[in-house]
Parts: C-alpha cells; sequence; structure tokens
C-alpha cells in the first residue's frame, strides 16, 4: 500500500465506478461524501513511512508510486494539504442534495479533486500542469450542462486553461537548466516570463480573467463555485511548491513585486467592475476576482515571513463557506424565479438585477443569507473574511499610497456592488406582504452555512492557527 | 530522398493543412486536415524522439480527428440537411460571404507565416538541440491555432484550434522533453480535448439529466 493510491487512484477509480452509478442518486451522494470524509481523516490520522499496526495486521503506507519511470509523491509533509482538498470536496459533495445540480457532479467533481492531488504530487513538479488540464477538460460537463447551450465563458475557460499549461512545461524545462547553472540570468528571465504567464493563463490573472464572470454568469451557480474554489487553491499549492523549491524565485524582488502590482491590480479592477455589475453570478467570479488578489498579497508576504503565508491558508475556510452559501442562494433564487424547474442555468438571466427585483419579499432567508456570503467574501467588518483581510494588510509592508488609495478603491467597489444588490431585492411594493417560499430545509441548510459565517467572523482564533498547519508543507518560506 | 528533404515535406503538409483548418468552412475537410497534419507532426517529433514514441502523437492525433468527426457526423442539424459553415448554420450557404471570408482568413494566415518565418531563427538560439524545421512547424501551428482561436467561438472550431495551437506546442517540447509519461499525458491531453469538443457540440441536444 502506497499514499498515491489512498489519495490518488482509489477515489479516482471510485469516481469512474460513481459516474457510471450515476442514476443511483442516493447511493452516489452517501458514498461519495463518505469517501470525501474518509479520504480527509486518512490524512490526519495515518501516518505515512511508519509501520502501522492495527491488532493481527501490520503494515506500512510508503510515500511514492512509480509510473512510467517517474514517481508521484504524497509525504507526511503534504498531508495537511491532502486532508484541506478532500475535506473541502465533501463540504461540496455535502450540499448537492439541496443544490438541484447534476447527477454526475459528485463522480466529477471527485475526479478532479484527485487529479489535481496527483499535480502536485507528480516528481519531477513540471507534469504537474499536464494534470493540472486533465482536471480542467473533467470539469467542463460540470459548466456545460446537457441540454444547454453551450456559453463563450466555457470556451474561453478551456482556451485559457489549455493556453495557460505549455508555459509551465516550458518554464519547467527552463528551470531544470537554472538549477545546473544559476548565474544564467537570460535563462531566468525567460523562466521568469514563462512562469509568469503560465499562472496569469490559470489563476485567471488580469487581463485573463474574463472567463471567471463569464462563467459565474452562464454555468451552474453551485457547480461554478465548487470549481471557483477548488481549481484556484490547487493551482496555488504548485506555485508554492515551486517557490519552496527554488531559493532564487523566492528571494527575488522582482517575484514579490510582481505578486504585489498583479495582487493590487486584481482587487482594484474587480472590485471597481463589482460596483457596475447587474447579474449575481457575475458579481460572484468578481468577487473571487478580488479574493484572489488579496491571496497573491498574503503569498507576496508570506515569501519574507512564514506566518503571512499561514494567512493565506486562512482565506480559504470563510471563501469556501462563503461561496457555498452564495451559490446556494442563487440555486434557491434562480430555480424561483425560473418557475422552480430545478435547473436555474436554463435562463442565465434569471440572476439578473431585472429578475430579482423585490425577491426579497418572496424569498427572505436566501436573500439575506446570499448578503451574509457576500459581505463575508467583500470583507466587512465582523463577517468571516474581515479578519483574515485585515491581518494580511497588516502584514503587507512598504505599501505605498497609491497601493492603498488602489486597494481601498476595489474593496469600496464590492461594497457598492452590495448595497446596489440590497436596493435591488428590497425594491418594489409589497402588495401580498412578505412571504417564505424556501422550503423548510432550505432555510435550516442556509442558515446553518450563514450561521457558520458570523461565528468564523466573530471568533477567528477558532479557526485561522488550525489553517497555519497546513503552511508545514513548506519547509523553506520564511526569513 | 534525404532526412532534410523528408523534414521540409513534413513542414510544408504542416503549412498548408494547418492553413486549410482555419480557412475551410466544411467540417469534413477540417477534419481529414487534421488527420494529415498528424502525420507531419510525427515526422517532425521523430527527429528527436524514437519513432515509437513519435507515433503516439499520430495515432492520438487521428483519434481526435475520428471523435470530431463521429461528433459532428452525429449532430442532428447535420442529418437534417444543414450545412455547418465556420461553426454556422446555412440552410442556403452564401456564397459571396464565403469567398470574402476564406479571403480574409488567408491573407491573415499568410501575414501569420510570414511572422513566424522571421523571428524562427532568433528562437533557435533559445533552444539547443531544436532544428529549424521543428521551429518553424511549431510556432506556425501555434500561431494558426491562436487565429482559429480569435475567429470563431463555436465548439468545433475552439477543439480545431486548441488541438493546432497544442500540436505546435508539442514539436517544440519533444525536443527538449523525452518523457513516457509527458507522451502519454499530452495524448491524454489531446483525446480529452477532442472529448470534450464531441461533448459541446453535442450537448446542446442531449437530454438534461438533472
Amino acid at each position: 500500500m502506497n499514499a498515491p493510491i489512498v489519495w490518488i487512484i482509489i477515489p479516482g477509480l471510485v469516481a469512474i465506478v460513481l459516474f457510471i452509478l450515476q442514476d443511483r442518486v442516493k447511493f452516489v451522494n452517501s458514498v461519495g461524501i463518505l469517501l470525501a470524509l474518509l479520504l480527509g481523516l486518512f490524512a490526519i490520522v495515518l501516518p505515512i513511512g511508519q509501520t502501522i499496526t492495527l491488532g493481527m495486521l501490520s503494515f506500512e503506507i510508503s510515500d511514492t508510486l512509480v509510473v512510467l519511470g517517474r514517481r508521484f509523491v504524497i509525504s507526511q509533509g503534504d498531508t495537511a494539504l491532502i486532508a484541506l482538498m478532500y475535506f473541502g470536496a465533501a463540504f461540496w459533495f455535502g450540499g448537492v442534495i439541496f443544490a438541484k445540480t447534476t447527477r454526475s457532479f459528485i463522480p466529477l467533481a471527485l475526479a478532479i479533486s484527485a487529479t489535481l492531488i496527483a499535480a502536485f504530487s507528480v516528481v519531477p513538479f513540471l507534469y504537474g500542469p499536464l494534470l493540472f488540464e486533465l482536471a480542467v477538460l473533467v470539469s467542463i460537463p460540470l459548466l456545460a450542462l446537457p441540454g444547454m447551450g453551450v456559453s463563450k465563458g466555457v470556451l474561453r475557460y478551456l482556451t485559457y486553461q489549455t493556453l495557460g499549461f505549455p508555459f509551465l512545461l516550458f518554464s519547467g524545462w527552463l528551470l531544470t537548466g537554472i538549477e545546473v547553472s544559476p548565474g544564467n540570468s537570460l535563462q531566468i528571465l525567460q523562466a521568469s516570463v514563462l512562469l509568469a504567464l503560465g499562472f496569469a493563463f490559470l489563476l485567471g490573472v488580469f487581463p485573463f480573467h474574463t472567463w471567471i464572470p463569464m462563467l459565474g454568469e452562464s454555468a451552474h451557480p453551485y457547480n461554478i463555485a465548487f470549481v471557483y474554489y477548488q481549481l484556484p487553491i490547487a493551482i496555488t499549492i504548485y506555485a508554492l511548491n515551486l517557490f519552496d523549491q527554488y531559493v532564487w524565485l523566492r528571494s527575488s524582488v522582482t517575484t514579490h513585486s510582481i505578486l504585489i502590482i498583479v495582487g493590487i491590480t486584481m482587487i482594484f479592477v474587480g472590485g471597481t467592475i463589482t460596483a457596475f455589475q447587474r447579474h449575481l453570478g457575475r458579481m460572484m467570479g468578481y468577487a473571487l476576482i478580488v479574493d484572489i488578489g488579496f491571496s497573491l498579497i498574503a503569498i507576496s508576504s508570506g515569501l519574507v515571513n512564514n506566518e503571512s503565508l499561514g494567512l493565506f491558508f486562512g482565506m480559504l475556510l470563510p471563501r469556501g463557506l462563503a461561496l457555498g452559501v452564495w451559490s446556494l442562494a442563487l440555486v434557491v433564487i434562480s430555480s424561483k424565479v425560473v418557475g422552480g424547474n430545478g435547473i436555474p442555468t436554463i435562463v442565465p438571466s434569471s440572476l439578473s438585477f431585472r429578475s430579482i427585483q423585490g425577491i426579497a419579499h418572496r424569498l427572505p432567508v436566501a436573500s439575506f443569507c446570499l448578503l451574509i456570503a457576500y459581505f463575508s467574501i467583500a470583507g466587512l467588518p465582523l463577517m468571516a473574511g474581515f479578519s483574515v483581510r485585515h491581518a494580511i494588510l497588516d502584514a503587507f509592508q512598504g505599501s505605498n499610497i497609491l497601493s492603498q488609495t488602489l486597494i481601498f478603491l476595489g474593496m469600496i467597489g464590492v461594497f457598492i456592488g452590495g448595497m446596489r444588490t440590497i436596493a435591488v431585492m428590497i425594491s418594489g411594493t409589497v402588495d401580498s406582504g412578505w412571504q417564505r417560499n424556501e422550503t423548510a430545509w432550505e432555510v435550516v441548510f442556509l442558515s446553518l452555512g450563514s450561521v457558520s459565517l458570523l461565528i468564523l467572523g466573530l471568533f477567528p482564533k477558532w479557526f485561522i492557527p488550525v489553517m497555519f498547519y497546513v503552511t508545514e508543507s513548506f519547509d523553506h518560506f520564511g526569513p | 530522398m534525404e532526412l532534410g528533404q523528408i523534414y521540409l515535406i513534413a513542414l510544408i503538409i504542416i503549412g498548408i493543412t494547418s492553413m486549410v483548418i482555419f480557412i475551410s468552412l466544411d467540417w469534413r475537410v477540417s477534419v481529414i486536415s487534421l488527420a494529415l497534419l498528424y502525420v507531419g507532426v510525427f515526422i517532425l517529433v521523430s527527429i528527436s524522439w524514437p519513432q515509437q514514441m513519435a507515433a503516439v502523437k499520430l495515432v492520438a492525433g487521428w483519434m481526435s480527428g475520428a471523435i470530431l468527426g463521429l461528433a459532428m457526423a452525429g449532430k442532428p442539424g447535420l442529418r437534417q440537411g444543414v450545412n455547418i459553415l465556420a461553426g454556422r448554420s446555412y440552410k442556403n450557404p452564401p456564397q459571396p460571404r464565403i469567398i470574402s471570408e476564406s479571403f480574409f482568413r488567408f491573407s491573415t494566415g499568410v501575414m501569420v507565416i510570414l511572422a513566424v518565418v522571421s523571428i524562427s531563427f532568433n528562437i533557435q538560439d533559445w533552444v539547443p538541440g531544436i532544428g529549424i524545421y521543428q521551429i518553424i512547424a511549431g510556432l506556425l501551428l501555434i500561431g494558426v491555432g491562436l487565429l482559429q482561436l480569435g475567429f470563431s467561438s463555436q465548439s468545433l472550431n475552439v477543439a480545431l484550434g486548441l488541438l493546432t495551437v497544442l500540436a505546435g506546442f508539442e514539436i517544440l517540447y519533444a525536443a527538449v522533453e523525452i518523457s513516457a509519461l509527458v507522451a502519454g499525458l499530452l495524448a491524454g491531453v489531446n483525446l480529452g480535448i477532442a472529448l470534450i469538443g464531441a461533448y459541446l457540440i453535442n450537448s446542446p441536444d442531449l437530454r438534461a439529466s438533472s
């Protein structure tokens, strides 16, 4: 037995079986949730590379699997990352019952999670981008549902992700050469440019961000929220592995500056555009762009201070929870606006401001929970996202007045977008009075998520230290 | 025949087929050209890789073409006699529009070819061990593929554009990396793009499973 078989091969095979059995919805949901929880739990409790004795049975989980002469390695240091990925997946699988999504969601999402873990465990690491591309390809059926038109957002997402991975493959080859001759400044420059372009395509960094809001508008809200959550985490972890491995990349002033400039640009662009949006799905996309901007600033600070890197991981729990609540609220609103047919993406315009005017009178719980999730990602004080945002800006050393102004304007833009959303939701006359049209289970699930967001905001010390454990996977960060 | 002449023929095949894929408004011609394109890719990749490994590109490319071809052939609109021109459906194809569109596409393709030839010799210094035919073919495919992606937002054309770009990248990357795992994963990506292209072509006509 070895670790890649447990956390990559087994979930991959189960995903294939579940895909075949997808008509048995309850069975697929139960197995998917249980497996994701078990894999997350195993990552915490099973020691890799040590003998485990269970009564008469004694075995060892080795860390390496050899495939076609190359290795997949999951060491003890990676288990926190694995737990993060699988607990995240279990969280998303849990919401499927209420998300009115496709039957293939859990099989495909499980396959995506396993492939993403394979991407950052392959050695040499330069093959990772190929596995990211495979994960992207698997995610397409989640974003372009059968029976509906193919949106431009899906095609652009596929195009940008596919154009990104060749840059990373080539940069991987150049990085290998730099290890041999570290003084070759031309090669360092070439590798840096290729790396920057590759990650810009994959992470949706400005100006390659357009697929993010386009998908938010056209794809099923819950499915796209899952992709918004899982894909950037895996790509960022891959980037952190690169920084961890190459000291010249980590210590370069240029790297530090690029991360800050790109991060601030994403916050400013994403925030200001959010203020003018008229579609709740697109707003979710732009809010993610702002959040990725903050995560880049956290990473840039993390290059010199390990605690700041912990802040990046500290962002993930509030982000995941907020995206989950936001997307579930969108599903409830969209299905009710369309007419309760259960397939929200049939009419993407159902989430436009024109369609949701006065929706708070008919769906008060979903509207209120959506606003809590929105302002949590926006970083409103006492919401889940606030404490980490505050800490990131606090750790953001050497910022000048221009940087601070741009970040401030971006955040103001997000708040204005939120205020406009409130105004649209409560606008109109209330002839029939306020009614609650959500089902009991929708109320319970949305309320649980919203209360969790509030608790995380009020007591951030309960969760931030836990997320700091993940930074132990990166040995070389910090001074 | 000398090896240099074979590589030149491969380059010419790649140049012609990539332009045909880009210009053609008939999906059948595009898919057949894609299959021919991979013959050129196979010859140029075999400069750097053993022929057995290079053959993976050929097989994966042909399978990709077959998948896309079958997907188009099974599209309900086509069975009803509607032509798909440049991804758009016309009951009666407007002839002047076809000529002007084809001429415009051809002109932009020629500009890409000129740009590629002019920069290829500089690139040779950056990548040790790579041949000039490989550089020209690789960049040509990437350039024409990007044009294809920029000109259309239809599923078939996007899939063809991505496969063309990847074919160019694979020629260049073969010169720097020889690995069975990379060959396998790249073949998987090619087939994956073709399968997803086929899914996107037919997904509007599929029954919703939710």
